[in-house]
């Protein structure tokens, strides 16, 4: 959802290379045996002499999300003794679960995932500390539509699933072994978010492989590289169902990745597991959506600074689909709340902006007579200059905090944090949740990127 | 009297204001800390008039301790214990009992027990306190005024506006005493400013024209940016006004504006000019290779973040962090660079480059595969999220007049660019090498036959332009971040630059990097938009490119033949 145009020549191109260049290097000893066709991964053929730095690697709100939405194929497989798509959907529902960060379960009507809300401050260290816990930690009931852009009992129903009489491909079972997708921008401008979401996916398959695997069959992983191209995305996902006969797909971050495919696995009837936040309006049965609908990030967030006694909201963003529906969602939500229109700005800035500087001069002036904030949705490589400028310009947390909604722990990893102390992120997980359980998932993700040399 | 121990609440400070408490007082400190005590376990108080009274007092008290206890209150780690108040953070399971390890109040330190062992109670004997929701705020305005007193700058100053902001007449009190104390220039002034908007913003002046008028003045001959929402607000409602206040707050509204204004529009020029350093620095190397031999390098942006990376591997061996802060790195890793970008330059001139002379689509074309392959390589080696720590001198920036901020790193980046200007043109034009650069540009053939091994010149033209790549690579860690494809996002800036400049003219892209980025940065904020300010330029230079094809300074003469 997050993030970015394809920039499709290059991504193109890029596949092409990867495609010719790396595709002997398919094997690796991750998830016993992954057939890579493509790309493979980047712990291929490096082998031995690459020493990492000491791991670096973190986990945060999307990768638990990826991770867990295994799991939960895994469950909902073991629930309906079966790989048939509609049987193993149908025991998805209402399914509940123990992820990382705390027992979660899916909803039992709808495509979601109940999850906790929790408003996060940046620390020195670039971790979160959890300021505020929505509901008093418990689960939030995922709304598929918003109910400040829909009235209540109008919003429309499901997408996609079954057509009666119509034959769809069949995922290809034998006693050994199953096949699953993994469909994230190896290349390309998302490359930066998705690989993270790739390698937690295998890191989950390696577990599940060394405990017995999946009803007795060990995973097999399919790694496409749609390098950040989304028609690629649609083609990929077809040869995924079509030719490897796959029994689900794990994949895609951006909404338009999403929207690409989206037509794909109706057509075919099969299953998506969507691990990132997004827009919410569109629920198709075909997909499962395992991160944050806008009541369960948006929302909460903006009622956060309005508790914290913020009067005017300046909400930035990159122009596409996910910020500008996101702003939609909480202009009304303002609103509802009596904030008025002139104390709402609403900003856009190009993919890929690099340069701030105006526009913090702007917020520094909006900001002037204080209680203001800022609620930001700028994605990918626009936080990195867009943060620095904000502090070199000398406007802090304590001025005018800036509550993002595309900035967890992975993307502090690339940004010079102490300057940041302060300022907030709502997410349903965080890498600092204080539990064993937690701290296993972070330690053996960490471990499983060592060993495998993924950077 | 006793010490004013402050801490904002982080590190090891409030060990060591102890410490010098008890060093330099150690008469009346103990009472004070009994008294401090005796505050703290009035917040325990059934009686919210005894809570607010105490948490009034505790707010007085310019201890700085206490910043970092009212966090902790506010979060719920706050108890009673024996009838005094003490923090848990965290509770420990003890055989399935809640076992609850105290620490103190002021200090947080652990306390121990009368055998000096740490002090764990059952969590049943504590009694949890904490603020009810409406006494939130009032330890917010705890926390403020207690920060008003912080030995930190930054975060006084921010709490005193923040009062200002607040409007609040209860607090003119403890405001006015910071205008009486021993304090910076910058804190007194920010106190006064935040007293008058107090004094116009309150509801209790609201019948009190005299004063309302009066800070209103001063607030005018401040120029108070913070000042603007409060006149408009009370412009908005005449009726309310009388005529002199309504006169007075108008002059005093347009007074501001017009200071504001013109700080926004030299604030335009600076952002101008910086936005320009970065485009001729990007776009100096570009103009060298394109300029002067006249080859299309698509992977001059891959050259650039080969710079940056550079920086990176200089930041990791040096061990560079924020916290603990080498910041010599940033010199080293200028020379490591340039000559990191120029090498691989170099190399991509010799393997590539230079079998394609003369067949400038096939060199496009090689060298956008080349910069894909950097891309995917960097990629590999250093996976996507890194970030270069900005040495600390160049975080950050000063006000050399009232709202007019000039921060550190781009000025850092105007000096460099100015730099690599005069460098280039002294190369150019100062030494031998420079020379014979320019002359297998005017006429290879010529060159050649006087004895200049052109082979040789191309490479180093090459590895300069390259070089120079890497130096922009380098002074964007201070801006933006590090990602193996970030030299997509420069490559069409550095080639407009060098297209409205006029190709072979350096000269041309420095006044074309100048005049784009100013020409950006006024139009922006007119136009509300960066995406609409893109749009406009691209516009412009299209017009521009129209009506003198040849760029800004066309080649002259014999050249122009070529």
């Amino acid at each position: 959802m997050r993030k970015t145009l394809a920039t499709m020549l290059l991504g193109f191109s890029t596949a092409l290379l990867l495609g010719g260049c790396a595709g002997g290097n398919g094997e690796t000893d991750a998830g016993g045996g992954v057939s890579s066709s493509g790309s493979g991964t980047p712990a291929a053929g490096a082998g031995e002499e690459i020493t990492a730095e000491s791991s670096t690697r973190v986990t945060d709100d999307p990768i638990e999300a990826a991770y867990f939405g295994v799991y939960v194929w895994k469950a909902a497989v073991e629930k309906a003794q079966s790989f048939e798509i509609d049987k193993v959907r149908e025991a998805v529902y209402g399914l509940e679960f123990d992820a990382p960060g705390g027992k979660k379960s899916m909803h039992e009507s709808n495509q979601h995932t109940l999850k906790p809300v929790y408003i996060g401050e940046i620390l020195k260290d670039g971790q979160f500390k959890i300021v505020k816990k929505f509901n008093d930690g418990k689960l939030v009931v995922p709304d598929s539509y918003s109910s400040y852009l829909h009235e209540k009992g109008k919003a429309p129903g499901p997408t996609g699933g079954p057509q009666e009489g119509k034959k769809y491909p069949q995922p290809e079972v034998t006693e050994e072994t199953v096949k699953i997708g993994v469909l994230h921008s190896l290349s390309g401008t998302m490359a930066i978010s998705e690989t993270s979401l790739k390698d937690v996916v295998l890191y989950a398959v390696d577990e599940i492989n060394t405990s017995g695997g999946v009803l007795g069959r060990k995973i097999e992983v399919v790694v496409e590289d749609p390098a950040s191209d989304w028609d690629l995305f649609a083609e990929k996902a077809r040869k995924m169902i079509t030719t490897d006969k796959v029994s689900v797909i794990f994949g895609c971050w951006t909404s338009v990745s999403r929207k690409s495919v989206l037509p794909v696995f109706e057509e075919y009837n099969h299953l998506l597991f969507y691990p990132v936040q997004y827009e919410g309006e569109e629920q198709s049965k075909n997909v499962f959506y395992t991160a944050a609908t806008p009541n369960q990030q948006l929302v909460p967030a903006a009622q956060y600074m309005i508790d914290q006694g913020s009067k005017k909201f300046y909400l930035l963003g990159t122009d596409y689909v996910f910020p500008r529906t996101a702003n939609k969602v909480l202009k009304a939500f303002l609103k509802s709340k009596g904030v008025p229109d002139e104390n709402i700005i609403e900003k856009y800035t190009p993919f890929h902006h690099q340069d701030y500087q105006t526009y913090v001069q702007e917020i520094k002036k909006f900001a002037a007579g204080g209680d203001a904030c800022i609620l930001s949705t700028i994605n990918g490589d626009s936080n990195v200059p867009f943060y620095k400028e904000f502090a070199n310009q000398g406007l802090t947390a304590a001025d005018c905090p800036i509550m993002a909604f595309s900035v967890a722990e992975d993307e502090l990893r690339a940004m010079d944090v102490p300057p940041l102390v302060g300022h907030l992120a709502c997410w349903n997980y965080y890498q600092s949740i204080d539990t064993p359980e937690n701290k296993a998932f972070v330690s053996g993700f960490q471990a499983f990127c060592k060993k495998n040399n993924l950077k | 009297m006793f010490a004013k121990p402050f801490s904002t609440g982080r590190g090891p400070s409030p060990w060591l204001c102890l410490l010098f408490v008890l060093l330099s007082a150690p008469g009346p400190v103990p009472a004070a800390d009994d008294e401090r005590t005796d505050q703290l376990v009035r917040l325990a108080s059934d009686d919210s008039a005894v809570r607010q009274e105490a948490l009034r007092q505790l707010g007085r008290s310019r201890d700085g301790r206490l910043v970092t206890f009212f966090a902790s209150y506010q979060q719920g780690d706050a108890y009673v214990h024996n009838g005094r108040v003490v923090l848990c953070s965290k509770f420990q399971d003890n055989g399935g009992r809640k076992m609850a390890p105290l620490s103190d109040p002021l200090t947080a330190k652990p306390l121990s027990n009368a055998d000096g062992a740490p002090l764990i109670v059952p969590a049943d004997d504590l009694k949890s306190i904490g603020p009810s929701g409406r006494e939130r705020r009032a330890v917010a305005d705890a926390i403020r005024l207690l920060e008003i007193w912080s030995p930190a700058l930054e975060t006084r100053l921010s709490a005193i506006r923040r009062f200002g902001n607040g409007r609040k007449s209860e607090f003119l009190e403890p405001l006015g005493e910071l205008v009486d104390a021993e304090v910076p220039d910058a804190v007194r002034d920010r106190a006064i400013e935040s007293i008058a908007l107090i004094e116009l913003g309150s509801e209790d002046f609201s019948d009190s024209p005299e004063k309302r008028i009066a800070a209103a003045n001063r607030l005018g001959e401040l120029a108070s940016a913070s000042a603007v929402p409060i006149l408009e607000e009370l412009l908005k409602k005449p009726d309310s006004l009388e005529a002199s206040e309504h006169q007075a707050f108008t002059m005093a509204l347009e007074t501001i504006e017009w200071y504001q204004w013109k700080i926004a529009r030299v604030q335009d020029l600076f952002y101008g000019l910086s936005l320009g350093s970065v485009l001729i620095l990007v776009a100096l190397g570009l103009a060298i290779i394109f300029g002067q031999m006249g080859v299309i390098n698509m992977a001059h942006g891959e050259l650039m973040m080969i710079g940056a990376y550079a920086t990176y591997e200089v930041q990791l061996l040096f061990g560079h962090t924020p916290d603990d802060p080498v910041n010599v790195f940033f010199l080293v890793a200028l020379p490591v660079a340039f000559l990191l970008s120029a090498f691989v330059g170099f190399l991509i001139e010799v393997l590539v480059v230079r079998h394609l002379y003369g067949r400038p689509l096939e060199t496009l074309l090689a060298t956008w595969g080349v910069g894909l392959v950097l891309i995917q390589f960097v990629r590999l080696r250093y996976g996507d999220n890194i970030g270069v720590n900005s040495p600390t001198w160049l975080v950050g920036s000063f006000e050399p007049i009232q709202d007019l901020r000039i921060s550190y790193n781009r000025v850092f980046i105007m000096s460099l660019c100015a730099l690599c200007v005069l460098a280039i043109w002294a190369i150019m034009n100062r030494t031998r090498r420079g020379l014979l650069i320019r002359a297998t540009v005017q006429n290879r053939e010529t060159a050649e036959s006087l004895g200049v091994n052109t082979r040789r010149t191309d490479g180093l033209t090459f590895a300069l332009g390259a070089g120079l790549a890497g130096v922009a690579g380098y002074a964007w860690t201070l801006i933006g971040g590090v990602t193996p494809d970030m030299g997509q996002n420069h490559i069409v800036d550095a080639f407009l630059v060098v297209v409205t400049g006029g190709v072979g003219e350096l000269v041309g892209s420095v006044m074309a990097g100048l005049g784009l980025g100013v020409i950006n940065k006024v139009i922006e904020p007119a136009l509300g938009s960066a995406i609409w300010a893109k749009v406009i330029l691209l516009l412009l230079v299209i017009v521009f490119i129209q009506w003198k094809p040849a760029g800004l300074f066309p080649p002259k003469g014999r050249m122009a033949d070529v």
